[in-house]
């Protein structure tokens, strides 16, 4: 894999996961209706 | 009678997730990557996540919370409630039930192949097949195309559809929260899990061949990742992208507007629109993506690797997969990980292809659940029937293209304009974030009424300068299938006209409407 395949990847995942943490976070947390 | 609702917040996320999260995840994605500039694909899919694909889920959940508040959970009567004024709205909104059904009728027969590989895989009915044509004969016999050492009919698909059909009425049945919230969040948790397993498992193969030390799972994440930066300048590569994102989401298919009607006025829809979406990128992007390209690149290598995409990402989740995990330790139950995970995928996106269509019929013909599933279950029944019997002529392909290719787009141009335009933005806006955890950031408005439309019109527009008159002469067609594909033309057109002399039915029997009584 070439740097550029690697950056890709990796900011890639870096994205998803941390919209994906924010929102269960934001979800999990949040005030029971 | 008392209007069914979600048992949780996180309940009705996992089962927009659940919907969300299909076949295309593992077996598309990889594939339409790879072959469309590897890492630089991800620049145009997430422009088109956060242009099209994300308004899509919000404009989605919104109009349906809204439609639900007037006890319509079906587009026709979400239509209507947004647009009073205009007695024809809710004709389109039949294109929001015609398109879950159809594309119910042959997901599930394809969801009833998983099922039965991942019994084969357990008891080793594929053993045999040592060799991609072995594999390919197995497939081909299974679908009852040839008759060979394995497969002598139909019967063992059929029998393996009728599981399948009847696990996925019987989910519906039993309602939101019992049936659909309870099978998508155990489904989706079963599914995560052992796709995790699997990552791991083919992440960690090293070099199978110690003769071909460039075949490993590293260099098949770079023939996925490896930006290829001249393919940007294509506007297929963008046209592909956004394909995808409309696909992965459950966008354009009028499924997430049955599972939010569900929502009281008081819940959320920013917050779990989001974190729904998301989900399914981890699933996608991070899960589906590590699996399939990387161990057929360690196993197969990049030339094979290259014609097998070209010719069909469902190859080489059926025919190329099986193969590589008959040759790792333990591989049978790898291999029945991976299919019992797709099955899982594919049943949490099925029951809520039937759920449109299902509402519309408690909704408006005040049908009970139990009668409306049955209803649809009998009608759908009948209608999988050419495609198993006839899948060699071309029927399931012709529902493909209608059902996807077609509905989705046409029906997200319809409510991204009746939603940005119609109703109007200000009271959109408004309405979005009645009860939300989130706000949406102030750019969205800007780009729920002017971007996100542009872009499907031009989609809509592209796509039927290069696809329609071929589609429509079938010049890809055989002479010998013609008549099969007319038929099912035919009989979709007969099932769409039917639709709409259903819901001229339902608002000539009741000139005195919900919204009007309210």
């Amino acid at each position: 894999m070439t740097p550029g395949g690697w950056i890709f990847m990796l900011t890639s995942w870096t994205v998803i996961l941390g919209l994906f943490s924010y929102c269960m976070v934001r979800t999990l947390g949040g005030k029971k209706k | 009678m008392t209007r069914d609702r979600w048992g949780s917040k996180l309940g009705v996320i996992l089962a927009v997730a659940g919907s969300a999260v299909g076949l295309g995840n593992f077996l598309r994605f990889p594939g339409i990557a790879a072959q469309n500039g590897g890492g630089a694909f991800m620049i145009p899919y997430f422009v088109c996540f956060f242009l099209l694909g994300l308004p899509l889920m919000w404009i989605e959940w919104t109009i349906g919370r809204y439609g639900g508040g007037f006890e319509h959970s079906a587009a026709p009567g979400i239509f209507h409630t947004m647009w009073q004024k205009n007695r024809f709205i809710k004709y389109f909104g039949v294109i929001g039930i015609f398109g879950p059904t159809v594309i119910f009728i042959y997901y599930t027969y394809i969801e009833s192949w998983l099922l039965g590989y991942s019994f084969f895989a357990l008891t080793g009915k594929y053993a045999s097949c040592t060799d991609q044509a072995g594999m390919t004969s197995f497939l081909q016999g299974y679908q009852g195309l040839v008759h060979n050492e394995h497969f002598s009919g139909t019967q063992t698909a059929y029998l393996f559809f009728l599981i399948t059909f009847a696990l996925n009425i019987l989910v519906v049945c039993v309602g939101l929260r019992g049936g659909i919230e309870r099978v998508c969040k155990w489904g989706l948790l079963a599914l995560v899990i052992m796709a995790i397993v699997i990552v791991v498992r083919v992440l960690t193969l090293g070099i199978p061949d110690a003769a071909k030390p460039d075949w490993n799972p590293i260099a098949g994440l770079g023939f996925l990742w490896n930006p290829q930066w001249d393919k940007l300048k294509d506007a297929n590569v963008w046209l592909a992208a956004a394909g995808q994102i409309f696909f992965t989401l459950s966008v354009g298919f009028g499924v997430i507007l049955t599972y939010a009607s569900y929502l009281t006025k008081q819940d959320d829809v920013t917050l779990s629109g989001l974190t729904a979406a998301t989900t399914n990128e981890v699933a996608e992007v991070i899960l589906g993506g590590s699996i399939m390209i990387p161990a057929a690149f360690a196993f197969i290598g990049p030339v094979q690797m290259q014609t097998i995409v070209k010719q069909g990402l469902f190859d080489l989740g059926f025919v190329t997969m099986p193969l590589i995990f008959e040759k790792i330790v333990c591989g049978q139950y790898f291999a029945f990980m991976w299919f019992l995970l797709l099955f899982l995928a594919g049943l949490t996106s099925s029951i809520s292809l039937a759920m449109p269509a299902i509402a519309f019929l408690e909704d408006e013909f005040n049908l009970t659940r139990r009668e409306a599933a049955a209803v649809f279950g009998v009608v759908s029944f009948i209608l999988t029937q050419p495609v198993i019997f006839f899948l060699g002529k071309g029927v399931l392909g012709e529902m493909d293209f209608w059902g996807t290719s077609v509905c989705l787009v046409v029906f997200a141009t319809i409510e991204a304009v009746l939603f940005g335009w119609v109703f109007g933005m200000d009271r959109a806006w408004t309405e979005m974030h009645e009860g939300s955890d989130i706000r949406i950031p102030g750019v969205y408005r800007w780009i729920i009424k002017y971007i996100t439309p542009l872009m499907l019109i031009t989609i809509l527009g592209m796509w039927a300068w290069q696809e329609w008159k071929n589609k429509m002469m079938m010049t890809d067609v055989s002479e010998a299938d013609k008549p099969f594909i007319l038929l099912t033309r035919i009989g979709l057109g007969g099932l769409f006209l039917f639709l709409l002399l259903m819901v001229w039915i339902v608002w000539k029997r009741r000139p005195e409407t919900k919204e009007n009584a309210q």
